[in-house]
């Protein structure tokens, strides 16, 4: 008897763990990328997101949503609760995470856009896996145009422009990573345009040599023009004697290092900035 | 006549060095001035400080595993030095960095008293108990600050490429000339050092306050520890290493290795510092190198001495 009561109640416990069954309605997006949650969300609204990084702050609406983690540390746990269809990730420290997601067998699409073209093949290919094609398509098409009438407007790449990324080390950026190719693109002249990585620390005193015109800091906003201006050694550079030293204040960082179609609005800003326009 | 080459010789070598450090690749007077002249003068000090207090520390602490950072001021430097940062506060980093070794060297300073003795396996203890612990806080601030990462590793794995404010470089000069009175105050302890080597007992006898040196000499080779990690993070090995070698060229621990320690010190980071800038396109961590170069060259010591 007491077998028999012993075994019910184990069943019972087993059948109850059983009963919460997925119930899947519907596509269930988890973005771990700020740019590629920027990009989703303009191409179909945030209905189907159903978990986003505490990064992805943009547009406001994201921030409301249940979050997984951060960029660089999910909640393995959290993101199977919410039973994704899909976990979109990002290169870097998300490489990682994108195997380990496939270990766990949950479908992962990474996209990591280094390029505006990349960028825009991103957005077409995002569209195809969420059933948007046609939304994302008219997004990558008015783009190129919109690049195309960017790079039209400027004239020659005569502005030398140092990009500080980072500032204890100083870091800058090459050509070859989107921060480098937006600058080009918008008409500026990178003095570090050869560096050996895309992302890269430098030293002071090449700097100091490029002379450069104009400075533009990607650092958090506590990194003032001052802070810059004050630099041991600096004062004989083009863009502090003549105060062309622009922060998070003036142009806001993401627009011109998230891989996302605001990329635009950071380019316009860019140019005005190049050509000195108020 | 051995006694004579040494010195000469390091003297030339130093010259030679100093020249390459200010001119290899300088574009411009400017540059040798305003960029390269405080950069040498900042590795100077950092060298000329950790060899010296590695070589004290090693006789005072009576362990040759003894090193400037094994009293846990390094990592309360490296703290503070982290904490302004991730905070904001990047102009502030020296600051907080003196600050952190201050707030450790005073916490490592009640622990090696309590009980109402002061003895040296208790202050190395102490000190490298406080030390795990201010670790394990950069670590926590390192997990959840992941953006500033790379000022992290700046910090830990050395840096002598501080860029200075204006303002902050006549406080470093300041700060120069007070490191330099200290170490000078610490080759003057060198006598009474050397007594301890024979032991506590016999030192005591010999009419030498024991506490009271251990004490002068953990305050000021800590106060100076903080000042180099304060500006140019944890850089290994030099303040182990170097100490070992004078003493196995010199045979022992002599009255004048505290300064021929310095002196070494000074010169062995100059170089691993002019190596860190060129070696690669992109600037290398000096403790990568200092650790890189120093090992052999230990060990090839060591197998001469035998």
């Amino acid at each position: 008897m007491k077998k028999i009561v012993l075994f019910l109640f184990v069943a019972v416990i087993i059948l109850t763990g059983c009963s919460k069954f997925k119930q899947q309605t519907g596509n269930r997006y988890i973005i771990t990328s700020p740019e590629i949650a920027e990009i989703i969300y303009l191409l179909q609204g945030a209905r189907n997101i159903v978990g986003v990084t505490i990064e992805c702050d943009y547009p406001a609406e994201l921030k409301e949503l249940e979050k997984v983690g951060n960029f660089g540390k999910v909640d393995f746990e959290k993101i199977i609760s919410l039973d994704p269809t899909i976990v979109f990730t990002s290169g870097l420290e998300q490489e990682l995470l994108t195997t380990e997601l496939e270990k766990l067998q949950i479908s992962t699409a990474q996209f990591y856009p280094k390029s505006i073209d990349d960028m825009i093949s991103s957005i077409r290919e995002i569209g195809k896996l969420i059933g948007a094609e046609k939304r994302a398509n008219f997004v990558a098409d008015s783009l190129e145009t919109e690049i195309e009438k960017i790079a039209i407007n400027n004239v020659d790449n005569s502005h030398t422009v140092y990009v500080e990324i980072y500032n204890t080390p100083i870091m800058s950026v090459s050509d070859r990573s989107f921060v480098g190719e937006v600058i080009q693109k918008a008409g500026g002249n990178n003095i570090f345009a050869e560096l050996p990585r895309d992302y890269s620390r430098v030293k002071a005193e090449d700097v100091i040599n490029a002379n450069p015109e104009i400075i533009i800091l990607t650092c958090p906003p506590e990194v003032t023009a001052e802070s810059i201006k004050i630099r041991k050694g600096w004062e004989v550079i083009s863009a502090v004697k003549n105060d062309r030293i622009y922060t998070a204040l003036d142009i806001n960082p993401d627009l011109i290092i998230r891989a996302t179609p605001r990329v635009i609005e950071g380019m316009k800003i860019l140019q005005k900035i190049f050509k000195n326009e108020k | 006549m051995k006694n004579k080459i040494i010195p000469i010789l390091l003297f030339i070598v130093s010259l030679i060095l100093i020249y390459l450090y200010l001119n290899y690749q300088a574009e411009s007077l400017h540059i040798i001035l305003q960029i390269r002249l405080p950069r040498l003068m900042l590795a100077f000090l950092v060298g000329f400080v950790l060899s010296g207090v590695g070589y004290s520390f090693q006789i005072m602490l009576n362990n040759p595993l003894a090193e400037p950072y094994i009293l846990g001021i390094s990592s309360g430097a490296a703290f503070g030095s982290i904490l302004a940062s991730v905070m904001g506060f990047y102009l502030f980093m020296p600051l907080f960095g003196f600050a952190g070794a201050l707030i450790t060297l005073t916490i490592v300073w009640f622990l090696a008293h309590l009980g109402g003795f002061f003895n040296s396996t208790k202050l190395l203890l102490s000190g490298i108990i406080v030390g795990m612990f201010f670790g394990a806080l950069i670590s926590l601030l390192m997990y959840f600050n992941q953006q500033d990462i790379g000022n992290i590793i700046n910090v830990l794995m050395g840096n002598l490429g501080h860029i200075f404010s204006r303002k902050e470089w006549y406080y470093f000069l300041v700060v120069f000339g007070i490191s330099i009175l200290l170490m000078l105050y610490l080759f003057l302890l060198s006598r009474q050092l050397m007594i301890l080597t024979t032991g506590d007992v016999i030192a005591g006898s010999l009419g030498i306050d024991v506490k009271k040196l251990r004490r002068k000499i953990f305050i000021i080779s800590s106060l100076l520890t903080g000042i180099t990690v304060a500006y140019a993070g944890i850089i290994g090995f030099i303040g182990l290493i170097v100490p070992h070698i004078v003493r196995m060229v010199s045979g022992g621990n002599k009255q004048t290795g505290i300064i021929y320690s310095s002196i070494f010190g000074a010169i062995l980071l100059i170089l691993c510092d002019l190596i860190a800038m060129h070696i690669a396109v992109i600037e290398i961590p000096v403790g990568i190198i200092t650790a890189f170069l120093g090992c052999p060259f230990f060990l090839f010591i060591m197998a001469k001495s035998r």
